[in-house]
């Protein structure tokens, strides 16, 4: 604490050296603020019982992912953050940094168990600010029912990052029967999407750019943890997941086709729905929404005859109130996005090329 | 910077009236007694939204859509680029630019490439921002590079007027704007290019007014509309100029009046004509065509980097590389509309986005851009 006040309120290369000072920002800043029993444990790795993770997850989610260990199956991502800026409306670098994490893990079919971190920070950065990260972190996780249970901290002198870039890994147990590929999807499939797409990207630009008021584009950021895990518990003809991060819809739905290789999809653009300022500010700016990343939302492919179940279950949750069916999977032009436009006519929707904007996630 | 996003919202496309236009356009296409009817879209804006759209599939197979050489970036010429990289690659400099200029590949680089490699090339929305960069670089020469048509011109007169006002002495422009009507008029005589009628772009006419044209359609005998973005008014603009073929009507019709008046807009133009007068001006690929282009008046010419830093653009980094017309790249004819880019035998394979050899297929409004990006290098959709 005390040499806190003699720092002031920032980061100093010496709070990386694995000193005292780090065990300082440990404790009171990382420690304090995602506080579990494994994270107490203070040990170099997290040491967790997986027979508990699966009866944890089955109490809490009613997911089953096995009755034994035999039959249980780990999923395991990692995903760094270095958006710009670290605030932005809708959320924040530790909010999208969990967020981020949680619904890789999901859309593979897996309840998320435990998320790991690693922070990489800028000497001169605010301990405050990192604070609000950090708490954004816990909130986020909490709220998804996981625990941060070990992480990491490096410093780097001023100028070699920006501010602040968190690691995250994830781990969770795939819920049993569950095997979401793009191989699984066959000619007549239905294409959901969630809710409207593009509003995360769009709102970074704004962010920087600083053309309209910035409450009036937000971030999508959201942990889609419980309507997902409520759709896998419920509904069976699921054939693939995917969340439209980086180069959108567009690209996630061209590398469905290309993985599958047997299927083309059709897009309806009549039934496409856009938060209208971002569709306002994209138009200024030149920009296709699908091609803009979303971070709360899932692109879900499931059979034609299940499209209404898996709607009528969505509905159900805020985060993804507005998931609509925008297409279907055919077996006409094999290996390629078309897009029925709205006066008739039909243009493809090839995979994003060069980079829309960068440091968006 | 500040947007009014309500005004944006407001869209007056509507399908029901889509309907009733291509009606009308397949009966002026029956009408015409001619075997097929070349349309050219000057604007490159114009071609994007005829490919987002969807609206080429469905006009009669007669009713051909040719693009022109509206895309700015694309009709700027090799020497250009290359000079504006020579420029980025000297410490001295800080370019600032409209984002489409960057990917652009001269001989043997890109401003993008020099951007990663070390060069400050700034990316603005308004040509006015380069004011503040030159104000916090004392010690820097800020260069704007001053590309597009009339659209864009009286931005960069403002640059310039601002410039004088403030006093500063480290803010230049690399000229290269140019002018539609005269170059509407040279595609309508040149001899390979066979048109019946123009669609006319509707940005450069809210600058320069409907009646810019006139002169023009009277002298080439061939008629234009000014059109609007949406796809209605892309088909309203069609079925106009159809109209107008089959009545052997040879002037010009505003088709864009909710923002285009006949005079256009006075104040710009009076801003263009006191910083610049005409001039000659090489177009990529095409050639030079007369009083196309736009110089600095005498009075402000010491705002021209072309004129002050003439040794910076052609050297000593001279590049070493080919221009893309050396490396087959047809853009002189797919600007003309001669041929149509996948006529051209590096289209996708060799030159793609990823790998462009010319301009048109990196600008934004580019003809190969929007070939490659909605066709599918040149695939056919099945409906």
């Amino acid at each position: 604490m005390g040499i806190f006040s003699q720092a002031g309120d920032f980061i100093l290369e010496a709070h990386g050296n694995g000193g005292k000072l780090t065990h300082e920002l440990i404790a009171e800043v990382f420690a304090a603020g995602f506080k579990n029993e494994t994270l107490n444990e203070g040990l170099d790795s997290a040491v967790m019982n997986i027979g508990s993770m699966l009866e944890s997850v089955k109490a809490k989610s009613l997911a089953d992912c096995g009755e034994t260990l035999a039959e249980a199956r780990l999923a395991l991502t990692t995903d760094s953050y270095v958006v710009s800026p670290l605030f932005f409306n809708g959320g924040d670098i530790g909010k999208l940094a969990v967020t981020g994490t949680l619904n890789d893990l999901l859309v593979c079919g897996a309840v998320p168990c435990a998320i790991t971190c690693g922070f990489i920070i800028e000497e001169g950065f605010k301990i405050s600010e990192l604070k609000k990260i950090v708490s954004s972190m816990a909130e986020t996780a909490a709220k998804n029912g996981v625990s941060i249970v070990t992480g990491d901290t490096k410093v780097v002198g001023r100028g070699r990052c920006d501010g602040v870039y968190i690691n995250t890994a994830g781990a969770g147990l795939v819920i049993n029967g569950a095997d979401l590929k793009p191989a699984n999807i066959k000619a007549g499939d239905a294409v959901i999407i969630t809710g409207v797409p593009g509003n995360h990207g769009i709102c970074i630009l704004n962010e920087r750019g600083g053309y309209v008021d910035k409450n009036s584009v937000r971030s999508d950021c959201a942990p889609l943890s419980k309507p997902l895990i409520s759709l896998m518990n419920k509904v069976k003809d699921i054939k693939v997941m995917r969340d439209p991060t980086r180069g959108g819809v567009a690209t996630t739905l061209n590398e469905f086709v290309k993985q599958n290789g047997e299927i083309g999809i059709e897009l309806l653009e009549n039934s496409i729905e856009y938060d209208k300022n971002s569709k306002a500010l994209a138009d200024i700016l030149g920009i296709d929404l699908l091609y803009s990343a979303c971070e709360g939302r899932a692109l879900i492919i499931c059979s034609k005859e299940s499209a209404d179940e898996a709607l009528n279950e969505l509905k159900k949750f805020e985060e993804t109130a507005g998931a609509k069916v925008i297409g279907y999977a055919c077996a006409k032009n094999k290996g390629r996005v078309i897009i029925k436009t709205s006066v008739g006519g039909a243009r493809i929707l090839d995979m994003q090329v060069l980079e829309q904007f960068p440091r968006i996630c | 910077m500040s947007f009014n996003l309500e005004q944006y919202s407001k869209k007056i496309n509507n399908s029901a009236a889509a309907g009733k236009l291509l009606e009308s356009i397949f009966k002026y296409s029956d009408m015409i007694d001619k075997p097929g009817v070349n349309l050219m879209e000057v604007c490159g804006t114009h071609t994007h939204e005829i490919f987002k759209s969807g609206v080429k599939a469905l006009l009669p197979k007669k009713i051909k859509l040719r693009s022109g050489p509206g895309c700015p970036v694309c009709v700027t010429p090799d020497s250009y680029i290359d000079g504006a990289i020579n420029l980025a690659k000297d410490k001295n400099f800080i370019i600032t630019t409209f984002g489409d200029m960057l990917k652009v590949p001269g001989a043997s680089s890109s401003l993008k490439a020099e951007q990663s490699a070390g060069a400050d090339v700034r990316v603005v929305y308004s040509p006015e921002e380069s004011l503040e960069i030159a104000a916090a670089n004392p010690d820097k020469n800020v260069v704007f590079l001053s590309v597009g048509f009339e659209t864009t011109v009286p931005a960069s007169a403002f640059l310039i007027k601002s410039a004088e006002a403030r006093n500063l002495n480290n803010v230049y422009i690399y000229e290269a704007n140019k002018t539609v009507p005269e170059a509407i008029l040279a595609i309508a005589k040149h001899p390979a290019v066979k048109i019946d009628g123009f669609i006319l772009p509707g940005h450069v006419s809210v600058i320069i007014g409907a009646d810019a044209y006139r002169a023009a359609a009277a002298e080439s005998g061939i008629p234009g509309v000014v059109c609007g973005f949406e796809y209605i008014d892309i088909l309203l603009g069609i079925n106009s100029l159809l109209e107008m073929i089959y009545n052997k009507d040879r002037g010009i019709r505003n088709e864009y009046p909710r923002v285009v008046g006949a005079a256009g807009n006075l104040t710009a133009q009076r801003v263009i004509s006191e910083i610049f007068e005409p001039c000659d001006a090489e177009w990529r690929g095409i050639g030079v065509i007369a009083a196309t282009g736009l110089k600095l008046r005498e009075k402000y010419r010491r705002f021209s980097a072309g004129e002050k830093f003439a040794s910076v653009i052609t050297g000593p980094e001279k590049t070493k590389g080919r221009s893309c017309a050396e490396n087959g790249c047809r853009c002189g004819e797919i600007l003309l509309s001669i041929i149509e880019p996948p006529e051209c035998p590096l289209f996708a394979a060799v030159c793609n986005p990823v790998n462009p050899i010319g301009p048109c297929m990196v600008s934004s409004e580019g003809v190969c851009a929007a070939y490659y990006k909605y066709g599918a290098a040149g695939a056919e959709i099945e409906l």
